[in-house]
């Protein structure tokens, strides 16, 4: 991870700004424990020679 | 500013033989020419054009034609690889991508007989929606150059607006083919997630990515759906994707119009949209989708963490290649965690159910494109509904919704503002159902447009 005295002013506002636009979103946000994330894993579709 | 002419209306000129695929690409090169101003273009050889032209004319006058679509030119994102041009996403950060291939979906039309016209200036890596951020620089509003195109496949946007070509490739991934689609009233449709192939397709972020056609008319995008639906087997979210079908739709169709903390436009936007929705033959009713903010982080999370661990090699390799604002995004993602970004893609799954299950039954769901209509160039922030957010915010502020969910999503032109430019509306169909949703638009674009924008 970049050191945070690497980057400009304007970027550590930006990245603070950011962090803590999702981090109070998602926690308003959160669903049940027993749902599942949305992902995708489907083995037989990595198969390219069948 | 009058539409230009259609896909469709060149696909039937070709057909009837009173155009050539080398009399189109003339002109494409020369309205180019004469649209320099937009700055639409990343890449465009005449020569590689006209040689692909001549040899669709030739196909065609020997009966070999490929497909309705042979001759017809085609202008592509920066971001889609081409075997016949540099793909650089519009950035100094060169991409770490083979080249002198083509992705799926250029490939896809290259064999169909279109003739690959141009890459299109994008907002770098397609991390932003202003498309003021470009290595070659800002794209121009054919409706008035002093405003943006709105991004980030805004170049593709300006090409089709101007008429230079009828249609374009863009990609989407919080509005990315919607949001230039409406700021520059023309029509631009995002399939549903796993339906249409990304690979060559340069990602920014593989959970909500969706490549799409942008065009003149709406009928343009039945034209070029077959080539874009359907398995790739280079790209696994495809896996068992139905082909492109035919569908029509009868009968009045149940419009959901979504409202709420976090949905707000402007008046002239909520005017334009009221006055549209007022002329169609549908049943329409009102809905608060909550927790807008909720799932708003979620997209947001996502795109920053896969967008990092996509860039995360070139970033430690050439930082200073990124522009300051997206390296400052990529900072930001490799600061979220394994949790919060897990907790996101389970924000992404509970949105679904709340709009497939808890939200009165719908045939599509329908929201502005864009709260505002295309600001001005430099304009850092917009005021609508009480609220003032940045221009980047703006235009992705209902669009997102679309990509965290994963649904087929259009956008038509509704009207202009009092300023000239175009209000775009946004329809959202159930996943999976993107014959549907064109079905339905058609119906609508016809009672509004008169199939004509």
């Amino acid at each position: 991870m970049t050191d945070r005295a690497e980057l400009t002013d304007d970027q550590n506002d930006r990245i603070d700004a950011t962090l803590k636009r999702i981090r109070a979103g998602l926690k308003r946000g959160v669903p049940s424990p027993d749902e599942e994330p949305a992902h995708i894993f489907k083995p037989e579709a990595v198969n390219e020679k069948k | 500013m009058k539409r230009s002419e259609s896909l469709s209306e060149q696909v039937a000129a070709l057909a009837d033989g009173s155009q050539t695929a080398s009399f189109l690409a003339e002109r494409s090169l020369e309205r180019a020419k004469k649209n320099a101003g937009l700055n639409a273009f990343a890449a465009l050889d005449e020569r590689t054009v006209l040689a692909q032209a001549e040899a669709a004319t030739q196909r065609r006058s020997s009966g070999k034609t490929l497909s309705p679509i042979d001759g017809v030119p085609i202008a592509v994102k920066d971001n889609y690889l081409t075997k016949d041009y540099p793909t650089t996403a519009c950035s100094n950060a060169a991409p770490l991508e083979p080249s002198g291939t083509d992705a799926t979906l250029v490939a896809n039309l290259r064999a169909a007989g279109a003739v690959i016209f141009a890459k299109t200036n994008m907002h770098e890596w397609a991390y932003g929606a202003t498309n003021d951020t470009s290595t070659i620089g800002v794209t121009r509003n054919p409706h008035n150059l002093d405003h943006i195109t709105g991004g980030s496949s805004g170049g593709s946007g300006a090409a089709v607006a101007a008429g230079i070509v009828a249609a374009a490739l863009g990609s989407d991934t919080g509005g990315s083919v919607r949001i230039p689609s409406s700021a520059c009233g023309i029509y631009g449709f995002k399939p549903s997630y796993g339906r249409a192939s990304r690979n060559g397709v340069l990602p920014l972020s593989w959970s909500l990515d969706a490549p799409g056609p942008m065009t003149a008319a709406l009928e343009d995008i039945g034209h070029l759906l077959p080539f874009f639906l359907g398995a790739d087997p280079k790209d696994n979210s495809t896996f068992n994707a139905a082909p492109f079908g035919q569908i029509s739709f009868e009968g009045k169709p149940k419009l959901l119009s979504l409202t709420g903390k976090g949905l707000e436009r402007s008046d002239e936007v909520d005017a334009a949209i009221r006055s549209a929705l007022s002329t169609l033959d549908a049943a329409i009713t009102e809905a608060q989708l909550a927790n807008v903010t909720g799932y708003f982080a979620a997209w947001e999370a996502i795109l920053h963490c896969e967008a990092t661990a996509y860039h995360n090699a070139l970033l430690a390799k050439n930082p200073e290649g990124f522009t300051s604002v997206t390296r400052a995004h990529l900072e930001a993602g490799r600061r979220l965690t394994g949790v919060e970004f897990l907790e996101a893609q389970k924000l992404r799954t509970h949105l679904l159910k709340v709009m497939l299950n808890e939200l009165p039954d719908w045939d599509a769901l329908v929201l502005p494109t864009l709260p505002v209509p295309a600001p001005p160039h430099g304009q850092d922030k917009q005021k609508f509904g009480g609220r003032s957010v940045t221009t980047q915010d703006s235009m992705t502020w209902f669009c997102w919704i679309g990509n965290l969910a994963g649904l087929p999503c259009l956008t038509i032109p509704v009207g202009k503002s009092s300023k000239g430019l175009p209000i775009g509306m946004m329809l959202m169909g159930k996943p999976g159902c993107d014959e549907k949703l064109l079905a339905i638009a058609r119906n609508i674009d016809q009672s509004i447009n008169g199939g004509e924008a």
